[in-house]
């Protein structure tokens, strides 16, 4: 039989009971925009919250920690390496935190090609000093433009325009707590001391908040240069780079690579942060599984469907095979039905669900942790937007096998006879 | 900050100074051996002998100076070059230890038949415990359970 015969019947055993076709569609529509907008949302929050330390963490963090050597000298020593060594009370040695050969390093850095971008920084603890007393916080040297393009330092920053600490000499960045705490503005000028005791006086040119309110109470930034300047130091002096790649899933293993390489201590962003990779992964889980949900409850709904649907045409069927047509395409009017119910429906939702998606974009969203953040984060991915109609043709297939594959082994014999 | 104009000292002589912390400093004795290594001599050992222990504790950082001269000494040195430094209390050959976590509370191990017995230990750390007397090399024993 041609198809267009088939999708003709298909057509009108549909529209003579569209109450019900309709249904069968919302039902589909509904979840498959439930699906888009659930997920869309799910990640846009999953993006947002693991950009608060994932984007500002760099892949590969190359330092030197102050702890105790493990290669103690009495385990070096031929006559004692084989056996065992009771030592007592090791010591941190004389470990500075100053990164031996940094130019160097950076050098091989930015010629790796796995590499995406290094920034160095130094750590500075200094205090504020604000009338009589002092406050404790830390400065941090940073490169702005680097820091900018791999660490999004720029959306932390209100007012938005980092470049400030390059152009303005002996300027600050103080974060929002921080400055507070201070009574500093925009344009004032903050003394610091250092821990050997120097004075030096910085001015603020922005404020920053970072969405961890506890780090905005202590954190501060400056450039380089600025903090090399306070510590008294040379001009390579640094204490940490920071190197962002292309693959974060490579960072444990180039960790290990520069800590032989580079003689240093590294820490990779999976070791640092693993909890955040488990929350988005699991958050990502769940709105699946309720999507995925939502779908099998559209399916069973379009099966039930197209069950009453062939009690009820039983004599149309047994007349429609009567007159010449075969189980198979008995079986392909009725998947013909159910798929184009799924298609419909699937079509309708993924553009209700795009809608929806709009519509939580629009929700006013502000929060004093995020200054950059002014409604709900979405995210319009469209591999959602594939999965969802994938799912929705698969769901309606499966839900329409079995009532079709029935369908097509009604005998019309029997049942003409049986009226 | 006040820097001296000159520095007198005699550039060919070195000594190495030490802090030991004041929980250890009664096991230190005059000419106990030192093996020390140099940051600026990486991967080297040399050895050294307690010479002196400066009486008086920092009280700031609670630990005595304690003073080595040198056995073997790398060909240049300079004044103020760090070391790090293990002072030699004890040798002893043939000791026989266990892992810690096969101590059951301060003195008792627990054997593979199921009793317990009491030992004498000597040294301990994290990981291995000297045991003194009471257990002997062909002796099985458990590990302890949490």
């Amino acid at each position: 039989m041609n198809l267009r015969l088939i999708v003709r019947i298909a057509k009108s055993l549909l529209l003579a009971r569209w109450k019900q076709t309709l249904v069968a569609a919302i039902g589909v529509t509904f979840s498959i925009t439930m699906f888009i907008a659930l997920l869309s949302f799910m990640s846009g929050l999953n993006n947002l919250l693991d950009g608060l330390m994932l984007n500002r963490t760099a892949h590969i963090r190359i330092f030197n920690e102050v702890k105790p050597n493990i290669y103690q000298p009495v385990r070096m020593l031929h006559e004692f390496r084989d056996s065992y060594n009771f030592i007592r009370s090791v010591k941190a040695g004389s470990s500075r935190q100053e990164i031996y050969n940094s130019g160097a390093i950076i050098h091989v850095l930015k010629k790796d090609f796995r590499v995406r971008g290094v920034a160095p920084k130094i750590t500075a603890p200094v205090f504020f000093n604000d009338g009589a007393i002092d406050i404790t916080g830390i400065i941090y040297g940073i490169d702005v433009s680097a820091e900018s393009n791999l660490f999004h330092f720029g959306e932390y920053v209100a007012g938005c325009n980092p470049l400030d600490l390059k152009n303005v000499s002996n300027s600050i960045i103080l974060g929002e707590g921080l400055a507070t705490k201070l009574m500093a503005g925009i344009g004032d000028v903050v003394q610091v001391t250092t821990i050997t005791q120097e004075q030096f006086p910085l001015k603020v040119v922005r404020f920053f908040q970072s969405g961890v309110q506890e780090l905005d109470k202590v954190q501060s930034f400056a450039s380089i240069s600025t903090v090399q300047k306070i510590l008294g130091k040379p001009s390579d002096y640094i204490t940490d780079i920071q190197v962002k790649l292309y693959d974060i899933d490579q960072a444990p293993a180039l960790a290990k690579e520069y800590a032989n390489l580079f003689q240093a201590d590294t820490e990779d962003i999976q070791t640092a942060n693993a909890q955040f990779e488990t929350g988005s992964f699991v958050r990502t889980l769940i709105s699946y599984l309720v999507g995925i949900t939502l779908l099998i409850v559209a399916g069973f709904g379009i099966y039930n469907i197209l069950n009453m649907m062939i009690y009820e045409k039983m004599d149309s069927i047994a007349i429609l095979k009567a007159t010449g047509f075969s189980g198979r395409d008995v079986n392909r009017i009725f998947m013909t039905i159910a798929l184009s119910i799924g298609l419909f429906g699937g079509l309708m939702g993924l553009l209700f669900g795009f809608l929806f998606s709009l519509v939580i974009d629009q929700i006013p969203f502000i929060t004093a942790a995020l200054p950059t953040v002014k409604t709900y984060p979405v995210d319009y991915n469209p591999v959602f937007y594939f999965i969802g109609s994938s799912f929705s043709i698969v769901t309606t297939y499966l839900a329409g096998w079995a009532p079709a594959r029935k369908a097509s082994r009604i005998d019309p014999v029997i049942t003409i006879r049986g009226k | 900050m006040l820097n001296p104009v000159a520095i007198i000292g005699d550039a060919t002589n070195f000594l190495i100074e030490m802090k030991v912390d004041e929980n250890d400093i009664a096991r230190i004795r005059q000419g106990q051996r030192v093996l020390y290594t140099m940051d600026s001599y990486k991967g080297k050992v040399f050895e050294a002998l307690v010479e002196k222990i400066e009486p008086l504790m920092e009280e700031q950082s609670r630990s005595f100076t304690v003073k080595a001269v040198f056995v073997t000494r790398p060909p240049t040195l300079y004044p103020n070059l760090s070391v790090e430094a293990n002072i030699v209390i004890q040798v002893k050959e043939k000791a026989l230890t266990i892992p810690r976590s096969y101590l059951v509370g301060d003195s008792m191990v627990k054997l593979s038949s199921g009793k317990m017995r009491k030992v004498v230990v000597g040294l301990k750390d994290y990981q291995k415990v000297e045991i003194k007397t009471g257990l002997s090399e062909s002796d099985k024993i458990m590990e302890s359970a949490r």
